[in-house]
């Protein structure tokens, strides 16, 4: 019998039978970690739980044993935003991450996101940057992808690379490159503007590790985020944004 | 040669996969069925009814053996309140409390990340349309207190803003006959939050 423990946050639980679950963990040590947990009834997504999983073979789903660490998923739910991004952390683990392969930098960003105190568009683009980077696409944005004069002005991403583009190399194929936010070392821009050019950036990227696939939670997350910095915007006595382009130059909020 | 005969086996694999069932409960059900003729008739002759007779309230979703249920066909109750339930069993639960005189929106599940159950392959739509219409003063969203349907109440309260109905949602916090010191702090927090005025 191989038995595993740790801290782990939980993802997601599916109901099964009068009391079980099929629960999702997420560890530092085992990355996603999926098990039966009997009387499980009561736990909630969002938690951060002490388990213990054991299973006879590999090839076995296991049993959990789970206690609850931190309680945080009864205050997260009375939150759009939060219960969003708890919605979303699901997803994007169940998309991107396969099972049982540890992702410390992931794990950290997943704490980071609840911990942080951030505008929960910042933290949502730092996540995804650092689920990015563990999956193999990397976003380089510190220096020029074309070496050029020393101190030149970066303002665009390759959606090819991932690297940074100077505003000089990249005057001819602005319509093909994304825009670097500010948050990177990119243009200084309003919130509203920062936060759009950041999730369009990442949501690029995860478009292509996800071949394309549509993240349903992402969409609605990115969606409410942008809709709310917009209002504030238009709340906002110096709020200049232009309204009619918002939806539309974000592509609907599709991951790709 | 197999040791039960082939239907018998294929029945027992049908029942396990009802919810509750599991292969050997299932075994035993399909015994107990075949053994007793009489009682095998009886269940055939109510299954086959339930199939011809029951069907999906054409309005809220509730079951029921017209196109409109007894609830929403129920002159009494008051169409300007619309509780939104998970499933018929909620719906059957609330009407046990005695406490609702309203009528009902039953969405047929929650949205789930994991299991990839979006807004789309829920009764929303249909709720909108209810509420477009006209005549709805507030709607109830009686969700299960967990992420998702927390996650699905946040959506239709998204969707039904544009319309100036009061959404409204079920209290949090301590359940009835809980210990204070049993309770998470997060369930404490609510309950914190939530407290009523008492003098």
């Amino acid at each position: 019998m191989a038995t595993r423990d740790g801290e782990a946050l939980l993802l997601g639980v599916r109901p099964l039978g009068e009391q079980g679950v099929m629960a999702t963990l997420f560890s530092r040590e085992y990355g996603t970690v999926r098990g039966l947990l009997r009387s499980g009834k009561g736990m909630l997504a969002g938690d951060t739980v002490r388990f213990s999983h054991a299973r006879r073979l590999e090839n076995q789903l296991g049993k959990l044993r789970c206690e609850v660490a931190v309680s945080r998923a009864a205050l997260l739910m009375n939150d759009t935003t939060a219960a969003y991004v708890a919605a979303y952390l699901a997803e994007l683990t169940r998309a991107l991450l396969p099972e049982d392969h540890p992702y410390e930098a992931v794990y950290e960003a997943f704490f980071a996101v609840w911990q942080g105190h951030l505008p929960w568009w910042r933290r949502l683009a730092e996540l995804e940057r650092s689920v990015l980077a563990a999956v193999g696409y990397g976003l380089s944005l510190a220096d020029d992808a074309v070496p050029c004069a020393a101190g030149a002005e970066l303002c665009y991403v390759s959606p090819n690379s991932g690297r940074a583009v100077s505003r000089a190399t990249g005057a001819p194929y602005v319509a093909k490159l994304l825009e670097l936010p500010a948050i990177w070392g990119g243009v200084p821009c309003s919130e509203a503007e920062d936060a759009l050019r950041a999730l369009r950036l990442t949501g690029s990227f995860l478009g292509k590790s996800l071949h394309g696939k549509e993240l349903t939670a992402r969409t609605r997350l990115v969606e409410h985020l942008l809709g709310g910095l917009q209002s504030q915007g238009e709340n906002d006595a110096q709020g200049s944004m232009d309204d009619g382009g918002f939806g539309k130059r974000f592509g609907g909020g599709s991951a790709g | 040669m197999a040791l039960v005969p082939l239907p018998f086996e294929r029945l027992i694999k049908r029942l396990a996969r009802l919810p509750g069932l599991g292969p050997r409960s299932a075994q035993r059900a399909a015994l107990h069925l075949l053994t007793r003729p009489q009682e095998l008739a009886d269940i055939l002759h109510i299954l086959s009814e339930v199939g011809e007779q029951i069907c999906v309230c054409g309005i809220c979703g509730n079951l029921g053996m017209a196109e409109r249920c007894h609830i929403c066909a129920d002159g009494v109750r008051d169409g300007g309140i619309i509780c939104v339930v998970e499933g018929v069993d909620d719906l059957w639960a609330l009407e046990r409390s005695g406490g609702y005189a309203g009528v009902y929106h039953v969405l047929g599940g929650v949205v789930n990340a994991l299991e990839g159950v979006g807004p789309d392959q829920l009764r929303m739509k249909e709720l909108v349309a209810r509420v477009e219409a006209g005549g709805v003063n507030e709607v109830i969203l009686a969700l299960g207190a967990s992420v998702d349907g927390q996650t699905t109440g946040h959506l239709l309260a998204e969707r039904l803003k544009p319309y100036g109905v009061v959404v409204s949602t079920l209290a949090k916090g301590m359940p009835v006959g809980a210990e204070v010191d049993y309770l998470d702090e997060g369930t404490l927090s609510l309950a914190l939050a939530g407290r009523k005025r008492v003098a």
